[in-house]
């Protein structure tokens, strides 16, 4: 080892212990970080951040929106709380959100003129509360109950919801999400057997949030465009949902297999009555049912997933958006592969596809309807950035999306995050009235 | 990426106190070597621990961590909390670590996504959740794939008498070693009292890199020596780039021996 020689002056060794990095490398690095013992023995546990989201537009909507130009789309504030509370087999988690989209303030206060917000646009965008995953839920030997508010993730399809049936989603913002908004919960109750057997009881779950009149995905965008008043009247189906499902686990190897007798979270169209005044259109879910099974194998670098399913009774518009919706028998299937061989880089890929067994001619979607992901993820400078570029085609040949994310974890209670997503669609493509909704984020959070 | 770190822990540092022997003088620098990576580690273990990552301008980010170890001839199971900072809060790290050489079972569940997801063992040559120490570091090496040499059998390390001696792969593993680890060269320094690894010099792959490993604070805690602080130092042309430090503390032997902590059940539930 190198040790000082005793020549070094007073001066000398001062400067030096001021250093953070010793010259010998085998001594103790000097931290800042208090290093007394930890106390990680409390039963209650919180977390909470504080984030800001800006969206900017860089085209004009394909079709009307309220957005008629290049500007920006929301500036969001989130503040995000969660506080847990552990005893002996007991536990309660309590989560939420305080959301605010600052946008039509400040079009009101006069700082920003880019367009008009409808009604529903201000009251989504309003001061609201969200409620996240709050739960109370007990645990002995074999046994495990949650029951309360919460997000139940049943399949990592990202092209294709398969197996994944029981979370509802937020559409407002395709492709925009963050990470935890993939997923909204959901009331429910999941009782666990030996950590191999689920049953889950789904307690009148509501349809999928969906984007405002106006809102730049807006899916009545188009109906709206034909009718000078549309009133979208949502139905709700009360009866409870049931799923349940078998996991296994061996060496390199997991599967699950499940079946679920569920209420959709989209709504078919039910009811189209017009008048001088306007359309009343009915928004009803329906009842389906779902027979699968999913695997994830590891070798090596590789880790290969699959996700089968079987889907009854769902519903498919016809070439005729007036007419009512087809009931279907579908499948659903999914193989992707992801890769880490390669220090700090991720690679993954998936193709799913879903197959209409019962397809009629007067059907408004093919028969074979293919999908398809990929994601290139790259981490530098010790996990404070990574780089991310994900490309999606969406099921049927109806679109496409890119995006591209840069993260940048600036300290251990603040990050900046900047993300580019782009549209792509033809003509006769689903996406194509949307096909311009390109979008700049960039979004910062505090740690409190 | 998460791994396998609390395999780390006892293969990096852990020993029996009673080791010291009588024919340790006699014992070749392979005997050594293979002595100090299949000590005696507890049966199961529960440690807290503050990971501290450096950069080069001092910067410090710091990760809590509660983490439980399980050994039974079969394997070595772990499971880890991430308890702060708030980005990585309620992520749960679980690993099987099998005897007989079969890859790693490896799960992570994010509280983001509410899910627990199977990872693949994966290049163990990369980073280990952002800091200086790698997988290969955390779950340690295959003897089989080295030779050993004595450098100095009189060497010192704070005045405790130690070996020094040179680990380089065989001829016939020198292209799997170094695709699993990332190192060309590695020189260790063990003490003779209790065959704990306490230093290390690492020559990596990429030109300039060396890496300094050094284990501190040993304390006896159940008759196990225990180091409560590791550290791992990347020097790039003689420059620091960047350091962790793994801090432990309420170290526990022996006394947490339920399978059910090591399941994805157990992931999602969080800190125990």
């Amino acid at each position: 080892m190198n040790k000082a020689p005793a020549s070094l002056t007073v001066a000398t060794l001062s400067l030096l212990s001021s250093l953070a990095w010793p010259q010998d490398f085998f001594d103790s690095v000097a931290t800042q970080t208090s290093t007394d013992e930890l106390d990680l023995d409390s039963p209650w546990t919180h977390r909470t951040w504080l984030q800001q989201k800006t969206g900017y537009g860089w085209h004009t909507p394909g079709v009307a929106a309220s957005r008629d130009q290049a500007a920006l789309t929301r500036t969001e504030s989130q503040l995000f709380g969660e506080v847990g509370w552990r005893q002996n087999t007991w536990r309660l988690q309590a989560s939420g959100s305080l959301l605010h989209d600052w946008l039509p303030d400040l079009e009101n206060w006069g700082a920003f003129s880019g367009y008009d917000f409808t009604e529903q646009q201000n009251q989504q965008r309003r001061w609201r509360l969200q409620l996240a995953d709050t739960f109370v839920e007990w645990q002995d030997n074999d046994w495990w109950v949650k029951a309360g508010y919460q997000t139940l993730a049943w399949g990592e399809s990202e092209s294709l919801k398969i197996t994944d049936v029981l979370a509802r989603r937020d559409q407002r913002w395709p492709g925009q999400a963050d990470l935890e908004k993939l997923r909204l919960p959901v009331p429910a109750v999941q009782v666990t057997w030996n950590n191999q057997l689920d049953w889950v009881t789904l307690i009148h779950p509501l349809p999928d949030r969906m984007p405002a009149a106006g809102d730049e995905f807006d899916p009545y965008v188009e109906l709206r465009q034909q009718q000078s008043e549309l009133n979208l009247i949502q139905e709700h189906e009360t009866r409870p949902g049931f799923a349940i499902r078998w996991r296994q686990q061996w060496q390199g190897l997991d599967a699950q297999w499940m079946l679920a007798d569920v209420t959709s979270y989209e709504s078919e169209l039910t009811v189209f009555n017009t008048g001088p005044l306007g359309a009343d259109v009915h928004l009803s879910p329906w009842r389906q049912q779902v027979l699968g099974g999913s695997a994830q194998w590891v070798k090596g670098s590789w880790l290969l997933r699959t996700e089968q399913a079987l889907h009854n009774n769902v519903r498919v518009t016809q070439q005729n958006p007036q007419a009512p919706w087809q009931k279907t028998r579908q499948w659903r299937g999914m193989l992707g592969a992801d890769f880490n061989g390669i220090s700090d880089l991720l690679i993954s890929a998936e193709y799913s596809w879903l197959y209409i067994k019962n397809r009629i001619p007067t059907l408004g979607e093919q028969r074979y309807q293919p999908a398809a992901s990929g994601r290139i993820q790259y981490t530098l400078y010790n996990d404070r950035l990574t780089l991310e570029a994900y490309a999606q085609s969406i099921t049927g040949d109806e679109g496409s999306l890119i995006r591209l994310q840069a993260d940048w974890t600036v300290s251990d209670n603040f990050s900046v995050s900047l993300s580019a997503i782009e549209y792509d669609a033809q003509q006769a493509d689903l996406l194509h009235p949307y096909r311009h909704n390109d979008s700049l984020l960039l979004s910062m959070r505090w740690g409190l | 990426m998460m791994s396998r770190y609390t395999a780390c822990l006892l293969m990096l540092t852990l020993s029996t106190g009673a080791m010291a022997t009588a024919s340790a003088a006699t014992m070749t620098a392979r005997e050594i070597a293979v002595k100090s990576d299949t000590r005696y580690t507890g049966d199961s273990s529960r440690a807290d621990a503050q990971l501290i990552l450096i950069d080069r301008k001092g910067r410090e980010r710091v990760r809590d961590i509660r983490t439980y170890t399980l050994d039974n001839a079969e394997m070595e199971k772990s499971i880890s909390f991430f308890v702060s900072p708030t980005d990585v809060a309620g992520t749960t790290y679980m690993n099987y670590d099998y005897e007989d050489g079969r890859d790693d079972d490896s799960w992570l569940y994010l509280p983001a996504l509410k899910q627990v997801r199977r990872v693949a063992a994966g290049d163990k040559s990369g980073s280990f959740m952002g800091s200086d120490f790698t997988y290969s570091d955390i779950n340690g090496v295959n003897t089989d794939w080295y030779n050993y040499t004595m450098l100095d059998a009189n060497a010192e390390v704070d005045g405790v008498p130690v070996w020094k001696i040179e680990s380089t792969p065989k001829p016939e593993f020198a292209d799997k070693v170094e695709g699993e680890t990332g190192y060309i060269k590695s020189h260790l320094w063990i003490r003779k009292d209790n065959f704990v690894q306490v230093q290390g010099q690492i020559w990596t792959e990429r030109k300039g890199w060396v890496k300094f490993f050094s284990a501190q604070q040993l304390e006896e805690i159940d008759g196990i020596w225990t180091p409560l602080r590791l550290q791992m130092i990347s020097v790039r042309n003689n420059e620091k780039e960047h350091a962790s430090v793994f801090q432990f503390s309420n170290y526990v032997y022996n006394q947490h021996t339920d399978e059910e902590l090591f399941t994805t059940q157990s992931m999602q539930r969080g800190i125990q």
